[in-house]
C-alpha cells in the first residue's frame, strides 16, 4: 500500500484532512458574513446567496493553493530545506558555503571566518560550486561533486574538512528533511572525477572516489532506514549519531594514514 | 555457441514477459494513485460537511429558541447551511482538481526521471 505515493506520508494525509476541513469552515463562515451584510441592503436572499458565493470562491481557491504549495501546513516548519544550499570549495581550495552558516560552522569551525571574508573580498559566486547539495519536498537528496580541478586538495586539514562536510551535510540533510520527505539520498559524483588527490605531508595519496561514493551511500539508506523506525526520537536521534560515527571512521580508513 | 542461442532467446523472453508485467504493475499503482485522491475527498468533505452540519444543528437545537428572538441570527443560520452545502461541493471540486494537477506533474517528474516502480 506504501506504494500508493498519496497515502505513503500519513502525516500529510491528516494535515491534508483537517486543514480542508478548516478550509470550509472557515469559507462558510465567510459567506454567512458576507451574506448577512447584504441581506441588509438586498432583499432578494437569492441574489444574496449569490454575491456572497462569489465573494468566497477567490479565498476558496488561493487557501487551497496556498495550502498545496505550503504542504498542507499552516505554518510551514523552519527545518524545511531550501533547495539549494551550496559548500564552495574554489581553484585555490577556499572553501566556503552559501545559505546555512550555522552547519558551516558546525562542520567547518576553523574555516568559518576565514571563509566569510573570502567570500566578501572576492565576491565568489555559485558557479564555482564543487560540492552542491540540494533537496526539496519528496525529491531525493543530490550531493554532487564536479570540477576536478577543485578538488586537487593539497592540505590534509582541508581533506578532513570536505570529509566531515559531506558526512556532516548527509546527517544534517536527512535530519532536517525527516524521513518522510526523503525518497532517497544520491551521492553522485562528476564523470570526470575518479579520484582525489591529496598531499599528506609531502606524500601524495588517492583517495578512491568510488569507495567513498559507495560507503556514502550505504550511509544514507542507514540513516533513512533508522528514521523510519517506530522508535522515540532520542534513539533514533541516538542511532543516526551513532551511525554518522562508523560513517566517519569508514571515511577516514580511505585516507592512508602517514607511514 | 549453437547451443548459447536458444537459452539467450529464451532469456530475453523472460526480461520481456518481466518488464511488461512491472510496468503493468507500475500503472495499476498509478491509476489507484488517481483513486485515492478521490477517495479521500468523498471521505474528507463528506465527514466534515456531516460534523459542520451536525455543529449547527447542535447549537440550532440548545439554543433554537432564543436564536429565533432575533431575526438577523436566525437568517444567519439559514445562510450557514446553505453557504455549507454550496461550498463544500465548490471546496471538494477545487481540492479534486488541485490533488489531480499535481499528482499529474509528479507522475510526468517520475517519469522523467526513469521510475518505473
Amino acid at each position: 500500500m506504501n506504494r500508493l505515493h498519496f497515502i505513503a506520508d500519513k502525516k500529510l494525509l491528516i494535515r491534508q484532512a483537517l486543514t480542508s476541513w478548516l478550509l470550509l469552515l472557515l469559507a462558510v463562515f465567510i459567506f454567512t458574513f458576507v451574506a448577512l451584510i447584504l441581506s441588509t441592503s438586498i432583499s432578494n436572499s437569492e441574489i444574496v446567496i449569490g454575491w456572497a458565493f462569489v465573494a468566497v470562491i477567490p479565498f476558496l481557491i488561493s487557501g487551497h493553493v496556498f495550502l498545496k504549495r505550503n504542504d498542507y501546513y499552516i505554518k510551514k516548519p523552519s527545518t524545511s530545506i531550501k533547495p539549494n544550499e551550496i559548500i564552495l570549495v574554489d581553484e585555490t581550495q577556499n572553501i566556503s558555503i552559501v545559505d546555512r552558516p550555522q552547519i558551516f560552522n558546525r562542520y567547518f569551525p576553523q574555516f568559518a571566518q576565514r571563509v566569510k571574508s573570502e567570500i566578501l573580498e572576492r565576491q565568489l559566486k555559485p558557479d564555482m560550486t564543487s560540492l552542491m547539495v540540494t533537496g526539496e519536498g519528496r525529491n531525493p537528496i543530490h550531493v554532487v561533486i564536479y570540477n576536478t580541478q577543485a578538488l586537487e586538495i593539497k592540505s590534509a586539514v582541508v581533506t578532513d574538512t570536505l570529509l566531515r562536510a559531506i558526512s556532516g551535510y548527509t546527517v544534517e540533510l536527512a535530519e532536517s528533511i525527516g524521513s518522510k520527505l526523503i525518497s532517497e539520498v544520491i551521492v553522485s559524483f562528476s564523470e570526470t572525477v575518479s579520484r582525489i588527490e591529496i598531499e599528506r605531508t609531502r606524500q601524495r595519496v588517492t583517495l578512491n572516489i568510488r569507495k567513498l561514493q559507495t560507503i556514502t551511500e550505504l550511509y544514507a539508506k542507514a540513516v533513512t532506514e533508522a528514521e523510519k523506525l517506530n522508535v522515540p526520537t532520542e534513539m533514533k536521534q541516538e542511532l543516526v549519531d551513532r551511525l554518522y560515527g562508523q560513517y566517519y571512521n569508514e571515511m577516514e580508513k580511505l585516507v592512508p594514514k602517514k607511514t | 555457441m549453437d547451443n548459447e542461442q536458444p537459452a539467450k532467446t529464451v532469456s530475453a523472453k523472460f526480461f520481456d514477459k518481466e518488464i511488461v508485467r512491472l510496468r503493468l504493475i507500475s500503472r495499476l499503482y498509478r491509476a489507484f494513485d488517481y483513486l485515492t485522491i478521490y477517495l479521500f475527498i468523498l471521505v474528507v468533505y463528506g465527514g466534515a460537511v456531516i460534523s459542520d452540519y451536525l455543529l449547527f444543528l447542535l447549537l440550532w437545537s440548545l439554543l433554537g429558541a432564543d436564536i429565533k428572538q432575533y431575526s438577523l441570527v436566525s437568517i444567519g443560520f439559514d445562510y450557514a447551511r446553505i453557504g455549507l452545502a454550496l461550498l463544500f461541493i465548490t471546496s471538494a471540486v477545487i481540492h479534486g482538481i488541485i490533488s489531480t494537477y499535481s499528482q499529474v506533474m509528479l507522475d510526468i517528474k517520475l517519469s522523467k526521471e526513469g521510475e518505473q516502480t
